[in-house]
C-alpha cells in the first residue's frame, strides 16, 4: 500500500501523484489530438489515458 | 465582519482542537443582526425540525435558509456561460445538454468539500493555503488571478450585455435610452447591491433575496418564452442523458471547455466565504450541501437547459449564426412573436448579468481582502475600493471591451484554474488542517479527482493550443 502523506523531498505523495496525473493527462491529449488528424497517436492516447486512470484511482484513496 | 461580531459559537469551537488558529478573523464577513448567536441558534432549531416535515415543507424551508449555492449560481450563471449555452443551442440542438450535467456534477464534490471547510473549520481558506502551500498559491493563483482579474476584466461583458439589454428594453416601452447613457442604471442597481452584502442582517438577506428571486425570474422568463416556441420533450430528454459530441477537434474542445469551465476557483471560494459570512458550523452542514443542489446545481442545469433548448427551437439550421450573446438574443427576439414576450425574454436575460456582477464583485472584494491582508470591514474605504473595482468595465458599455486583457486573463486562468484544485484537494486530504473532518472517502475523493483532471485538460489544450500542436 502506497503512503500517500510521505514525504518524497519538497511534496507529499499525493502531492506528487498530481504532477504525474498532469503529464499523463498532456500525454493522452497530445495522442488524442494527433489521432483526430489521422497522424497516430493511438500509443500516447493509450498510455496517458491508462495512467490518467491509475492515478486518480490511486489518489482518490484518504490519508489514513 | 471584526473579531468582536464573529459568531460566538464560531469563536468557542475555533479550528481543528490539536491546531492554534491560522487566519484569525475569516474573511470580511458581514454581522448577522444584532444577536448572530440567536439567529444561528433558531436556524439550527428550525434546521433540526425540519426533519420531521415532508418533504416539500423540508425543501421550503432548505431554500429559505439556504444562499451561498444561490449566490453560486448567479456567479456562474453569466453572460458567458449563457453564450455557450445559446450558441450550443443554435448549432448543435439539444445534443449537448448532457454536459451541463456533468459540469456541475463533478464542481459539486469541490463545492462539497468546501462546505466542509465552513462548516468544520471555519478558517478562511486563502490564509490557509498562504499558511501551508505559500503565498504563490494563496495570493498569486488563488486571490489575484482565480478572483479579482477575473471580477475585473469578465465584468467587461456583463456591462456590454446588460447595457444592451437595457436599450432593448426601452425599445419596447418606446423611448430611446441608448448604452452610453444606460450604463448609469446599471451601475447604480449593481452598486447599490454590492455594497447592500454585509450591512447587517438585512442588507446580507437583500442580496441573497434578490440573486434567489432573480434566478427565479431567469426560469420563469426562459420558460415561458419557451413554452411560445415548443420544445421536443424526446431531444430534450435525449440530450440530457446520452452523451454526443461533434467530431474532431472541435468535439473535444467543446467537451474539455464546457465540462470544466462551469464551476471553478471563484465558484468554490465564493461558497465558501459565503458560508463563513453565514456563520454556519457544524450543524448546518448538510444545509449547505442541500444547498449546492437546490441553489446551484439545479437552476444552473434549468436554466441552461432552458436556453439550449430555447435556441435549438429557433435558430438551429437557420444559416449563419451570431457569435456574441447579444447579437443572439437580437436574432432570437424577432423568432418569438408577440412583443410582450420579447420584452420578457430581455428582462429574465438582463438578471443574468446584473446577478453576475454582483456576484463576482463581492467575490473580488474578498479575495483583495485576503491577498493584502487588510482587515476586513464592510464600511471601510478598503471595503468600497474593492468591491467596486470591478464598475471599471463600465467602458464595456460604448467602447470594445479589452480584448488583450480578456485573452490574458483567460489565458492565466486556464493554466492556473487546475493547479488552485490541486491546491484545495490536498488541503482536504491533509490531517494536519481538517483532522478527523479531512476526507474520509474515496468516492469524494474521486469525484474532485475527476473535476481536477478536467481543469488539468484545459490548461493543456490551452497550452497546446498557443504552440499549434492543437489543430496542427
Amino acid at each position: 500500500m502506497i503512503d500517500l502523506e510521505r514525504r518524497m523531498g519538497p511534496l507529499s505523495v499525493r502531492a506528487w501523484g498530481l504532477v504525474l496525473n498532469f503529464g499523463f493527462n498532456a500525454t493522452a491529449l497530445w495522442g488524442l489530438s494527433h489521432l483526430v488528424r489521422g497522424a497516430g497517436g493511438t500509443a500516447a492516447l493509450a498510455i496517458g489515458a491508462l495512467g490518467t486512470v491509475c492515478c486518480v484511482a490511486v489518489l482518490a484513496t484518504p490519508s489514513r | 465582519m471584526t473579531d468582536s461580531t464573529r459568531p460566538a459559537a464560531r469563536r468557542r469551537r475555533g479550528p481543528a482542537d490539536h491546531e492554534r488558529p491560522i487566519g484569525g478573523p475569516a474573511g470580511p464577513l458581514p454581522a448577522r443582526g444584532r444577536d448572530p448567536q440567536a439567529t444561528l441558534d433558531a436556524e439550527v432549531a428550525a434546521l433540526e425540525a425540519a426533519r420531521d416535515l415532508p418533504l416539500p415543507r423540508r425543501v421550503l424551508t432548505y431554500l429559505k435558509l439556504g444562499g451561498p449555492g444561490f449566490l453560486g449560481a448567479a456567479l456562474t450563471l453569466g453572460a458567458g456561460t449563457l453564450t455557450a449555452a445559446m450558441l450550443a443551442g443554435a448549432t448543435f440542438g439539444y445534443r449537448t445538454l448532457w454536459i451541463f450535467v456533468l459540469a456541475i456534477g463533478s464542481g459539486s464534490f469541490m463545492l462539497a468539500a468546501m462546505a466542509r471547510f465552513t462548516c468544520r473549520d471555519g478558517r478562511s481558506l486563502i490564509r490557509l493555503q498562504r499558511e501551508r502551500q505559500g503565498w504563490l498559491m494563496a495570493v498569486v493563483l488563488t486571490s489575484l488571478i482565480g478572483m479579482v482579474s477575473v471580477a475585473v476584466v469578465f465584468n467587461f461583458g456583463q456591462y456590454a450585455l446588460g447595457t444592451h439589454l437595457i436599450e432593448s428594453l426601452a425599445g419596447f416601452a418606446g423611448f430611446s435610452f441608448p448604452q452610453r447613457y444606460n450604463w448609469v442604471v446599471y451601475m447604480a442597481i449593481t452598486v447599490w447591491l454590492t455594497l447592500s452584502y454585509g450591512r447587517g442582517r438585512s442588507g446580507t438577506v437583500l442580496v441573497e433575496r434578490f440573486m434567489k428571486w432573480s434566478l427565479a425570474l431567469m426560469f420563469l422568463a426562459f420558460a415561458l418564452t419557451l413554452a411560445l416556441v415548443g420544445v421536443d420533450w424526446g431531444a430534450l430528454a435525449k440530450g440530457l442523458v446520452v452523451p454526443w459530441l461533434p467530431r474532431g477537434i472541435e468535439g473535444i474542445d467543446l467537451f474539455i471547455a464546457s465540462s470544466a469551465a462551469a464551476v471553478g476557483v471563484m465558484d468554490w471560494l465564493m461558497f465558501h466565504y459565503a458560508g463563513l459570512a453565514k456563520g454556519w458550523g457544524p450543524k448546518h452542514e448538510h444545509l449547505a450541501r442541500v444547498d449546492i443542489v437546490l441553489g446551484l446545481a439545479i437552476p444552473f442545469i434549468a436554466i441552461n437547459t432552458l436556453v439550449v433548448a430555447l435556441f435549438a427551437g429557433t435558430l438551429q439550421g437557420s444559416g449563419s449564426i451570431p457569435q456574441s450573446a447579444a447579437e443572439l438574443a437580437r436574432a432570437l427576439a424577432p423568432l418569438l412573436g408577440e412583443r410582450g414576450a420579447q420584452a420578457l425574454f430581455y428582462l429574465g436575460f438582463l438578471a443574468v448579468p446584473i446577478t453576475t456582477t454582483v456576484g463576482m464583485s463581492l467575490a473580488g472584494a474578498i479575495a483583495m481582502h485576503e491577498a493584502l491582508g487588510w482587515k476586513p470591514d464592510v464600511r471601510s474605504w478598503r471595503w468600497r475600493a474593492s468591491v467596486l473595482l470591478p464598475q471599471v468595465a463600465f467602458f464595456g458599455a460604448f467602447a470594445p471591451s479589452p480584448l488583450w486583457l480578456i485573452i490574458i486573463i483567460a489565458g492565466l486562468l486556464s493554466v492556473t484554474n487546475n493547479v488552485v484544485g490541486w491546491s484545495l484537494y490536498l488541503l482536504f486530504n491533509d490531517r494536519t488542517v481538517l483532522g478527523e473532518h479531512r476526507s474520509r472517502s474515496y468516492w469524494w475523493n474521486l469525484g474532485i479527482l475527476v473535476q481536477v483532471t478536467l481543469l488539468n485538460l484545459v490548461a493543456i489544450a490551452y497550452v497546446f493550443n498557443r504552440l499549434g500542436w492543437w489543430t496542427g
